[in-house]
C-alpha cells in the first residue's frame, strides 16, 4: 500500500485484491495416514496406499506425481468412494472429503459426488457410457446439480460447457455416441461432465494426456481460472512435470503407495529432499514433437504392491540408499513446511 | 446392411437342405409303414396297398423323391396329407398361429424373468438373492420343459384351480404353457444378463457415472441393463426359434391345437409329408429368425449401427 494513502480511503481495487491474496483457505480435501489395501482371492492383503497424508485446501491446486503403479488413481478413486465399492478393497486410516468422514462412512461420498465432487478418469475412451448418447449423459451431470430444465436451455447450457473446453460444434457433438469421438474429445467431454456440477474439490486424473498442446493449454488455462475465479480445489495427476512446476500450489511425490515428498514446487525444483524426486525431475523429458513423452523411469521399476522390498520401497533402487533404508521404514518427517521420507533427507540436501 | 442378410441366408440354406435330408432319411429308414397306417383296420388287398404305394411316390428310388419334395416346396408346395388328402400347407396355415402365440409368448416370458432374476442376481452379487437365483436357473435349464409342464399343471391347474389345464382359447389358457415353455429358457437369459452386468459394472464408464452423483439404481438399470440388454436381445430372439420347436412338447402336455399336434399325429400315422412338412417349417423359421436377430442386432447397437450405416 502507498505511503500516501490514508486507511479509509483505501481504493476498492486494492482491497479486492488484497482479498485475493489471502482468501480464506478451507481444507477440503485431508488424507491422515489413510491406507488402501486389496484382498486378493488367495486371502493375501495388498496394500495399494499406505499412510498416504497430505491436505488440498479451497483455491487450491496439488499435483500428485509418480511413476506408473505408485498409486496415484487408487488415492483418487477412494477419495471419491469408487474403490470402496469394490468389497475386496479396505480403506483405512483417516481420510476428510469436503468435511466428511469417507473412511467411517464411504456412503457420503455418494451425497457428494456430482454436486461439490468430481472427477476427471485416466480413460477417457473407456469413461462414456457406449450406449448413450453424449448428450444424455452430459443432461445427467447437469440435472443433477441444477434440477430438470427445458431442454433448449439444458442443451444450450451444454454446448457452452463444450466451448468451454474447446469443442466448436457442441451441439453436433451432443448427439454422437462415444465410439464416434476421438479420445482427446471423449476426455475433454468428461472434463466439461465433471465442470457441470461447478464442483468445490475436483479429482483430475492425468486430464490432459490425450490431448495436443494447444486444447491442454486451454483446459489447464480453464482450471487454473476457476481455482482462482471459484476457489474450485483441484488434486491434479500428472506425469507432467512442466505442468506442475507452473500450476501447482503443491506437489505431493508418491512411490509404491506413500508419500516420498511434498513440497511446493518452487521448492521442490530447486532441491529434492528425496532422491526418487530427484530421479523423476532428471527424467523430464524434453518436448518431443508436440507433447511431452511419458516419463522415462529411473533404472528398475516401481514394485509391485505383493512383493514390496524392506525398509524403504525405494532402497534397492536408490543411489544413496545405505544399510539402515533396508531395515527401517522412513516416516514421511516434516523439513520446515515441506516434508520427506527418507533418511538421509537433511544430509543429502547440504 | 444387404449384404449381411444376404450372407446369413447363404449360411441358412445349406442348414435347411441338411434338416431336410436327415429327416427324409430317417423317415424312409425307420420303422413305420405310411400304406398300413392309412389302411389300419380296413380290409385291403395287396394291390390296393400297391396302388396306394404308387400314389403316394413312394415306389421312386429315394434321391427322385428328395428332389421332388425339394422342387415342390420351392414353389410352395408341401404335398398333401396321406391321412386327410389335406394340402400340407393349408393344414399348417390353420395350426401355425396357437403355436407361434406360444413361442413368443413363451420368449416374453424367458425375456422379462431372465431381465429381472439376473439384475437381482447381479445387483445382489454373492449373497443370498444371487445363490439361490443361481441354483433355480440351474434347474430350470435342466428341467425338461415337459416337466416343468406338468409341475405347473399339478400346483395351478389340478391343486389351485388357477388356469385351465387343456385347450387353446384365450389368454388364460395360454399362461400356463408359456410359463412351462419360458421358464426353462429364462436360466440361460438369467445367466447371461448376470454376467454381461458383472462384467460391466467393473468398467471405467460405470465409475465415471457414479462419480457424476446417480444412484446405483440409475447406474444399474438406465445404463448397466441398458448395455445388457443388447446381448439378451440376440439370445433370446434366437431362442425364439428353438422355442418355436420347443412349443410342440409343450402343446401336447397341455392338448393345444398347434403344428406340434399336427407332427405328433403325422409322426403316429407315419404321414410323411406332413411331418417333413412341419420340420420343414420349424427349420425356415428357424433360420429366418436368426436373420431378423442379426439385422435387429445392428440396429440396437450404437455401434454396430454406424459401422454398417458406413460401410
Ligand atoms: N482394482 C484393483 N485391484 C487390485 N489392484 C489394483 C487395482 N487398481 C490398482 N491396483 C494396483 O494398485 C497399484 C497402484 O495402481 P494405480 O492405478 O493407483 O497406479 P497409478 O499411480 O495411477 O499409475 P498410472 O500412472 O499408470 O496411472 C498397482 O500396483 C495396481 O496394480
Ligand atoms: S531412505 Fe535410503 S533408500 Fe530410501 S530414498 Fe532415502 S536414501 Fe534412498
Ligand atoms: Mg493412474
Amino acid at each position: 500500500m502507498s505511503i500516501g494513502s490514508s486507511p479509509t480511503t483505501e481504493p476498492p481495487a486494492l482491497a479486492a485484491a488484497s482479498h485475493e491474496e489471502a482468501p480464506t483457505r478451507e481444507t477440503l480435501l485431508a488424507l491422515d495416514g489413510m491406507t488402501v489395501t486389496f484382498r486378493t482371492p488367495a486371502g493375501d492383503r495388498l496394500p495399494l496406499v499406505r499412510e498416504a497424508s497430505f491436505q488440498v485446501r479451497s483455491g487450491e491446486i496439488v499435483c500428485l506425481v509418480g511413476e506408473s503403479g505408485s498409486g496415484k488413481s487408487v488415492t483418487a478413486r477412494t477419495v471419491m468412494g469408487l474403490t470402496q465399492r469394490d468389497p475386496a478393497m479396505a480403506v483405512g486410516g483417516r481420510a476428510e472429503v469436503l468435511g466428511h468422514d469417507i473412511v467411517s462412512d464411504p456412503s457420503v461420498t455418494a451425497g457428494l459426488r456430482g454436486r461439490d465432487l468430481a472427477m476427471v478418469f485416466q480413460e477417457p475412451m473407456s469413461s462414456l457410457d457406449p450406449v448413450c448418447t453424449v448428450g444424455t449423459q452430459l443432461t445427467e451431470a447437469l440435472r443433477r446439480r441444477h434440477g430438470k430444465a427445458s431442454r433448449q436451455a439444458e442443451r444450450s447450457r451444454l454446448a457452452e460447457l463444450l466451448a468451454e473446453v474447446g469443442i466448436v460444434d457442441g451441439r453436433r457433438v451432443l448427439d454422437t455416441y462415444p465410439h464416434q469421438l476421438s479420445g482427446g474429445m471423449c476426455q475433454r467431454v468428461m472434463i466439461a461432465q465433471a465442470l457441470a456440477c461447478a464442483p468445490r474439490l475436483l479429482i483430475a486424473d492425468e486430464p490432459t494426456t490425450a490431448l495436443d498442446v494447444t486444447i491442454q493449454a486451454q483446459i489447464l488455462e480453464l482450471v487454473d481460472r476457476l481455482r482462482t475465479e471459484e476457489q474450485m480445489a483441484v488434486l491434479l495427476v500428472t506425469h507432467d512435470m512442466a505442468v506442475a512446476a507452473e500450476l501447482a500450489d503443491r506437489v505431493v511425490v508418491m512411490y509404491a503407495g506413500r508419500v516420498v515428498e511434498d513440497a511446493a514446487p518452487v521448492a521442490l525444483f530447486d532441491q529434492q529432499l528425496h532422491p526418487y524426486t530427484s530421479g523423476l525431475l532428471r527424467c523430464i523429458p524434453p518436448m518431443v514433437d508436440e507433447r511431452p513423452a511419458r516419463l522415462v523411469t529411473i533404472p528398475g521399476g516401481v514394485p509391485s504392491p505383493a512383493a514390496l522390498p524392506t525398509g524403504c520401497s525405494f532402497h534397492p533402487r536408490c543411489p544413496h540408499s545405505v544399510d539402515l533404508c533396508a531395515d527401517r521404514v522412513p516416516e514421511l518427517a516434516d523439513h520446515g513446511g515441506r516434508r520427506s521420507a527418507c533418511w538421509r533427507a537433511e544430509e543429502l540436501s547440504r | 446392411m444387404l449384404s449381411l442378410i444376404v450372407r446369413r441366408v447363404l449360411i441358412g440354406v445349406p442348414t435347411i437342405l441338411g434338416v431336410t435330408v436327415l429327416l427324409f432319411l430317417a423317415l424312409r429308414v425307420l420303422p413305420g409303414d405310411p400304406v398300413s397306417a392309412v389302411t389300419a383296420g380296413a380290409p385291403t388287398t395287396p394291390e390296393a396297398q400297391e396302388a396306394l404305394r404308387l400314389q403316394f411316390g413312394l415306389d421312386q428310388p429315394l434321391w427322385l423323391q428328395y428332389l421332388k419334395f425339394v422342387g415342390d416346396a420351392l414353389t410352395l408346395d408341401l404335398g398333401t396329407s396321406y391321412a386327410s388328402r389335406q394340402p400340407v400347407l393349408t393344414m399348417i396355415g390353420q395350426q401355425i398361429g396357437p403355436t407361434l402365440q406360444l413361442a413368443v409368448a413363451a420368449a416374453a416370458v424367458s425375456a422379462v424373468a431372465g431381465i429381472l432374476l439376473g439384475t437381482v442376481a447381479a445387483v445382489w452379487r454373492n449373497r443370498w438373492p444371487d445363490a439361490l437365483i443361481r441354483t433355480l436357473s440351474l434347474v430350470g435349464t435342466a428341467m425338461p420343459s415337459f416337466w416343468v409342464g406338468l409341475i405347473l399343471l399339478m400346483l395351478f391347474s389340478f391343486t389351485l384351480p388357477l388356469f385351465p389345464a387343456t385347450g387353446s382359447g384365450g389368454v388364460r389358457a395360454l399362461v400356463l404353457p408359456a410359463l412351462a415353455l419360458g421358464l426353462s429358457a429364462a436360466g440361460t437369459v438369467t445367466r447371461l444378463v448376470r454376467n454381461s452386468m458383472l462384467e460391466l459394472m467393473g468398467e471405467t464408464f460405470v465409475d465415471a457415472l457414479y462419480a457424476k452423483g446417480l444412484t446405483r439404481g440409475q447406474v444399474v438399470v438406465g445404463h448397466v441393463l441398458r448395455n445388457a440388454i443388447i446381448p439378451t436381445v440376440t439370445i433370446v430372439g434366437l431362442q425364439l426359434g428353438a422355442l418355436i420347436a420347443g412349443a410342440v412338447v409343450v402343446e401336447t402336455v397341455f392338448a393345444r391345437r398347434g403344428i406340434g399336434q399336427m407332427l405328433v399325429q403325422g409322426v403316429s400315422t407315419s404321414d410323411f409329408p406332413v411331418i417333413q412338412g412341419v420340420v420343414l417349417v420349424i427349420a425356415v423359421l428357424y433360420v429366418l429368425i436368426n436373420i431378423v436377430v442379426d439385422v435387429s442386432y445392428s440396429v440396437i447397437d450404437p455401434r454396430i449401427r454406424v459401422a454398417v450405416g458406413k460401410g
